[in-house]
């Protein structure tokens, strides 16, 4: 306690010297959550999107990966298609437990029949849906009826409406699915039975009507047996159908992947040298100030402190400033993510999510910790250096 | 007490250049004596303060209190010396400027682990107001007059009741009339049985002294006739 109140007046007394360390500390400690917090963000958005797909391959039409995989994680509508004939196909494959097609429609862009521009819309088979049916049956504990739709975390009904109208037909939100931070959160989700009314609506209400082609599919989603190798399933299904891929679930978003890939290299290598330089930093501050101090710490031997108490109250201080600076600057990185994160993750073209209460308390330990670590290296070696000056000397400087 | 045998100091300035400002010194120091010791500045007398308190080892010789050998301490042994046996009163300003004047004077006490029960404060204000600084134990050093800081630095010396105070040029920046306070006030704590060692290059002070040394290019001499203040 003694320690602590010692080096913390020792702080007060050195404003500008502790001002500095705290705000290099501060900046080197947000820039490193923020930067961590980004990489996990979009990592745990995709696994949050993959979890909620459900399934363990994706089997889409030749050609069409990259738009599938743009739809799911920009939420960019994509209009794809394939026979339905495609889907038994798939389901005789050995090792193939269950398939469910799914239809992906867009509304029109700035249209006045629709409330809102360029909806993506997937059209899924209540009867084998394995997407959205458990959050119905959890939520709603029922299937949706026609005129019913799900959205993702960011579909709502305008203000002033109770209906959202698409093509001029009346749909009836029920509901909005947990947050993913891909594309599905700006996704409606809906039955055969209410497409084809929206297309129905559509012949009089829009110029380019929506078609939805009662023989055609966009995707098949893939759930294999239990025990059966996901690979050896996803490779059968490519050798046994023609004009389809299937993309096995872990590398799905495999082009962003490769993306964010590079991108966590290059922010590992800012953040490797932003903290070295820091670190160079903190350690020519603590030098300076352990030099400034020399005849003061010889004061104190003098007076009866040990070396190690010399090393200590150099080393405490360090502490102190770096839990304060890095607390600050994790506090100001953390609530400037959350406020902007929509624009982060638009600017950087990733999927971001927020990741959950404990992952997150788990990073600003881990922050904090790293910061106390740093911190109090760069000022060992001043520390150690003036506990072994000699004394004599020191007093007459 | 204190004593030194046949003790010298080296310093190597550079590889070529060694000094000794302490050779075969001789010295022993008893309870209840004020011993001054005397000479120009650079004769090697801050040295000697400095291997008394254990801050430097000697190069030869010993230097021994109550019979232990102080180049043979550690430094927690040391430590724990000149926490509860020695004060220290610096020839420069060596109060803490970020330390209030009641803080400056308890520092020693932090060090003290064995003592941590005494009412450190109690007993600073105690000390502070026999020096007549009581009004400013809450003020930073720098808001006080030269004078004063040494008192408040006397005070500090005497928080932990040492054995001995060794004063190194006490008096070199203060006007006479402080110089007079302070002598004074070490000569109130020697007549309270606290063994005084100091050193000064101003021979007018060699009447407070129960014993006087002269020392001259590192060796000490015995002062035998003191003229009366």
């Amino acid at each position: 306690m003694r320690l602590i109140w010692f080096a913390f007046k020792n702080i007060r007394g050195s404003g500008f010297r502790s001002l500095a360390i705290f705000l290099a500390v501060m900046g080197v400690a947000g820039f490193l959550l923020a930067t961590t917090l980004i990489i996990a963000g979009a990592q745990y958005s995709l696994n949050s999107g993959l979890k909620r797909l459900g399934a363990d391959i994706l089997v889409v039409p030749a050609g069409a990966e990259t738009k599938v995989e743009t739809a799911l994680l920009m939420g960019k509508p994509t209009n794809i298609w394939m026979p339905q004939s495609n889907l038994q196909t798939v389901a005789d494959i050995p090792g193939v437990a269950s398939v469910s097609p799914q239809i992906y429609l867009n509304s029109l862009y700035g249209a006045s029949c629709c409330a809102v521009s360029e909806m993506f819309m997937v059209v899924y088979d209540p009867a084998t849906d394995f997407t959205v049916t458990p959050w119905l049956e959890k939520n709603l504990g029922r299937q949706l009826l026609k005129g019913e739709v799900v959205g993702g975390t960011y579909v709502f009904v305008p203000q002033n409406e109770n209906y959202l109208k698409l093509y001029g037909y009346n749909l009836t939100l029920k509901g909005n699915i947990n947050p993913t931070g891909t594309g599905i959160d700006q996704t409606l989700f809906m039955t055969m039975e209410t497409a084809q009314a929206i297309a129905q609506s559509s012949l009089t209400t829009a110029v380019e009507p929506l078609k939805v082609d009662a023989g055609q599919i966009s995707t098949i989603m893939v759930k294999v047996s239990p025990g059966a190798d996901v690979h050896a399933v996803a490779q059968q299904i490519l050798l046994d159908t023609k004009g389809m891929v299937p993309i096995e679930s872990p590398n799905l978003f495999g082009t962003f992947r490769t993306q964010m890939s590079g991108l966590l290299w290059g922010f590992f290598a800012i953040t490797i040298i932003v903290w070295a330089l820091a670190m160079v930093l903190i350690g020519l501050i603590f030098s300076t100030a352990a030099n400034e101090r020399k005849r003061d710490m010889a004061v104190l031997r003098a007076v009866g402190a040990p070396k190690n108490f010399i090393i200590k109250s150099l080393l405490t201080e360090a502490a102190l400033l770096a839990v304060s600076g890095a607390i600050i600057g994790i506090a100001i990185a953390s609530f400037g993510l959350y406020v902007f994160k929509d624009a982060i993750a638009s600017s950087l073209k990733m999927p971001f999510l927020f990741p959950s209460i404990p992952s997150f308390l788990g990073l600003f330990s881990a922050g904090v910790a790293a910061a106390i670590i740093t911190v109090v290296i760069a000022a060992l070696i001043p520390a150690i250096r003036i506990s072994r000056q000699e004394l004599a000397i020191a007093m007459r400087e | 007490m204190l004593s030194f045998q046949n003790v010298s100091k080296d310093f190597q300035l550079d590889s070529r250049t060694t000094i000794t400002p302490v050779k075969d010194v001789t010295l022993d120091i008893n309870p209840g004596e004020f011993v001054i010791i005397s000479g120009r500045s650079g004769t090697g007398k801050t040295t000697l303060l400095n291997l008394a308190a254990g801050l430097v080892k000697p190069t030869s010789g010993k230097v021994t209190w109550n019979n232990l050998d102080l180049g043979e301490m550690t430094d927690s042994q040391l430590s724990e010396l000149r926490t509860k046996k020695i004060g220290f009163v610096f020839q420069f300003p060596s109060l803490l400027p970020s330390f209030t004047v009641l803080e400056n004077i308890t520092l020693p006490k932090m060090f003290d682990t064995k003592d941590r029960t005494r009412d450190s404060f109690g007993k600073a204000l105690e000390t502070l107001t026999i020096m007549g600084l009581a009004g400013k134990k809450d003020v930073y050093p720098k808001q006080l007059s030269a004078g004063e800081q040494k008192r408040v630095v006397i005070s500090r010396s005497l928080i932990n009741n040492p054995e001995i105070i060794i004063a190194d040029e006490p008096t070199s920046d203060l006007d006479n009339n402080t110089e007079k306070e302070v002598m004074g006030l070490l000569q109130k704590i020697n007549s309270g049985g606290v063994t005084i060692l100091m050193v000064t290059h101003s021979l007018q002070l060699l009447p407070f002294a129960t014993r006087a040394f002269e020392m001259e290019g590192g060796n000490l001499k015995e002062i035998t006739r003191i003229a009366s203040t």
